[in-house]
């Protein structure tokens, strides 16, 4: 068997707001050329764990490295997708200039974007669909294919490993589509893509290893071994029930 | 006076030039560095900022230096004052933008009275471009050189870390380095405003400018180019008026600049609210 270098590690995470402990003592290690689903019930610290892995918000002790290194030094080989609510979509901005940022973090200070860097802008936007919208101020597309163009917006950034925040909370069937379909393309470029998730029904159609956490680690591994019953009790147990009694309804 | 007999005033005598050239370089850095205030909700900090100086200017005369100095630092002083607050407290950004301005406010209010050294509070507060001194007109002059040369450069940093923090973040910009030398840029130019809009008015050619211009641009840099160009129509109206019929020069450019911005509101091809009702009624008639 092929030996796989770790990609992504996490030693000992522990994070608090204030008194709050949100993550304790998480760890767990994901090989290069993985697509690996982050899962877990609301509050689970899932958003937490991808901002303090990324090092934008203080951790209170664990160590965190990329292909053995820490944070700082792969910065620029990070690709990170935060969820959509954060954006300001009025930004006098458009669909090809936002994909455009993607080639920023590769440019120096003073350096501006050329002609190659909008080709590869353009190309990207090619890859998700939405060559047609360039021109669009950003707000004017839908939800889905504003996740696409963020997705673009990553896929120019040219990195070798890619975090993703809740990519399909509220989007089309078709943009859900093209979006895995890229994901699983960039897993099979040997990329490692890692993706915060909440859709259980899917998880095990659209990943290989799926990393469960409820505050702390309940399981990590490849995913149908992720998804018993035995094991997604022990995260869900206040809303298990609750589950329960959705099935039954139907 | 009519517009010719003015312009043939700007020729012959000195102090007007110095006038135009004042308020024509506040009306380009006010639209450019209110058009980053703006994108990044940031009027009301814009309000406290210029309002703070004033117990910095006080702080000089008594010191018998530049009021430049004294006004930059308690610029940064209210800009820092601020985020302090706002980070080690559960008060929401806007009240701590409250509290402290109006302190510093106060205090320069105390401090001028103090001072008594013959400061105009009025012309501080709402401005006088009749009175431009040739070391107002340098000082605007290097202000205006840092702010460009700031924004042309860092064109690119400003734009990802307005439009999106967090990933200007994750890639490793420093942003609250960012944000806090935009306020010191806003610092720098409310300094500079002082002279032709006062410290009362300067948050208008703030954010009327740029926010005129975000509604007619979907480009970044086409909006920093009619936000400094409406700033300048505004300032040269304030210059007119205020040699003209000695009006109040501040509040001459503040309703230009207003009356600009309700043309715009409601005549812009694309955000205007008169077209959008028409083309809402279109699709109405069309549709029955």
């Amino acid at each position: 068997m092929e030996h796989k270098s770790i990609a992504f590690s996490v030693q000992d995470l522990t994070v608090s707001y204030g008194e709050q402990t949100a993550l304790k003592n998480i760890k767990f290690q994901v090989e290069e050329g993985n697509l690996v689903g982050v899962i877990g019930p609301n509050g689970a610290g899932k958003s937490t764990l991808m901002k303090a892995s990324l090092g934008l918000i203080p951790k209170d002790h664990g160590t965190i490295e990329f292909y053995g290194k820490p944070v700082k030094q792969m910065r620029e080989n990070i690709a990170y997708i935060p969820q959509r609510n954060n954006i300001d979509w009025d930004f006098p901005i458009t669909v090809l200039d936002t994909v455009v940022l993607g080639t920023y973090p590769k440019l120096g200070v003073f350096h501006r974007p050329k002609k190659a860097d909008r080709k590869r802008a353009q190309a990207c936007l090619e890859q998700v669909g939405l060559q047609k919208f360039s021109k669009r101020q950003i707000g004017e597309l839908s939800g889905g294919q504003q996740q696409r163009v963020f997705l673009a917006r990553a896929l120019a950034q040219q990195t070798d490993i890619f975090f993703f925040d809740e990519p399909f909370v509220g989007i089309d069937a078709s943009s859900e589509e093209t979006i895995i379909r890229i994901l699983k393309k960039l897993r099979d470029e040997g990329k490692t893509v890692i993706v915060i998730h909440h859709d259980l029904s899917k998880a095990e159609e659209y990943f290989d290893d799926l990393v469960l956490i409820n505050q702390e680690l309940i399981e990590a591994g490849p995913a149908d071994l992720v998804l018993t019953p035995e094991v997604l009790g022990k995260a869900y147990k206040s809303q298990l029930p609750f589950l329960q009694s959705e099935g039954a309804d139907e | 006076m009519s517009i010719m007999e003015f312009i043939s005033e700007i020729i012959d005598y000195g102090f007007v030039q110095k006038a135009l050239f004042t308020s024509v370089m506040v009306g380009i850095i006010c639209g450019i560095v209110g058009c980053f205030i703006v994108l990044r909700g940031l009027a009301l900090m814009g309000d406290a900022i210029s309002h703070a100086v004033l117990p910095g200017v006080a702080i000089s005369f008594l010191l018998d230096i530049n009021f430049f100095y004294g006004a930059v630092v308690a610029g940064i002083l209210t800009a820092l004052g601020i985020g302090y607050v706002n980070q080690n407290s559960r008060i929401k950004s806007d009240s701590s933008i409250g509290i402290v301005f109006t302190a510093f406010l106060a205090l320069g209010v105390l401090l001028i009275r103090y001072a008594n050294s013959g400061v105009d509070l009025d012309s501080i507060l709402f401005g006088s471009l009749t009175s431009v001194q040739t070391s107002d007109m340098w000082m605007t002059l290097i202000v205006g050189a840092i702010v460009l040369l700031v924004v042309v450069l860092f064109y690119k940093e400003l734009l990802i870390s307005t439009f999106d923090p967090t990933m200007a973040a994750a890639y490793g910009l420093p942003t609250k380095l960012i944000h806090y030398m935009l306020m010191i840029l806003l610092t720098l130019v409310t300094v500079a405003s002082m002279q032709t809009v006062g410290v009362v008015l300067v948050v208008a050619l703030l954010i009327t400018p740029a926010s005129t211009a975000y509604l007619l641009t979907n480009r970044l840099w086409v909006m920093l180019i009619l936000s400094a160009s409406f700033g300048v129509i505004s300032s040269l109206a304030g210059l007119y008026f205020s040699f003209a019929y000695d009006l109040d020069s501040g509040a001459v450019i503040v309703l230009t600049s207003f009356v600009l911005f309700a043309f715009i509101f409601f005549f812009s091809p694309k955000q205007g609210v008169l077209w959008r009702a028409i083309r809402s009624k279109r699709k109405r008639n069309a549709a029955n």
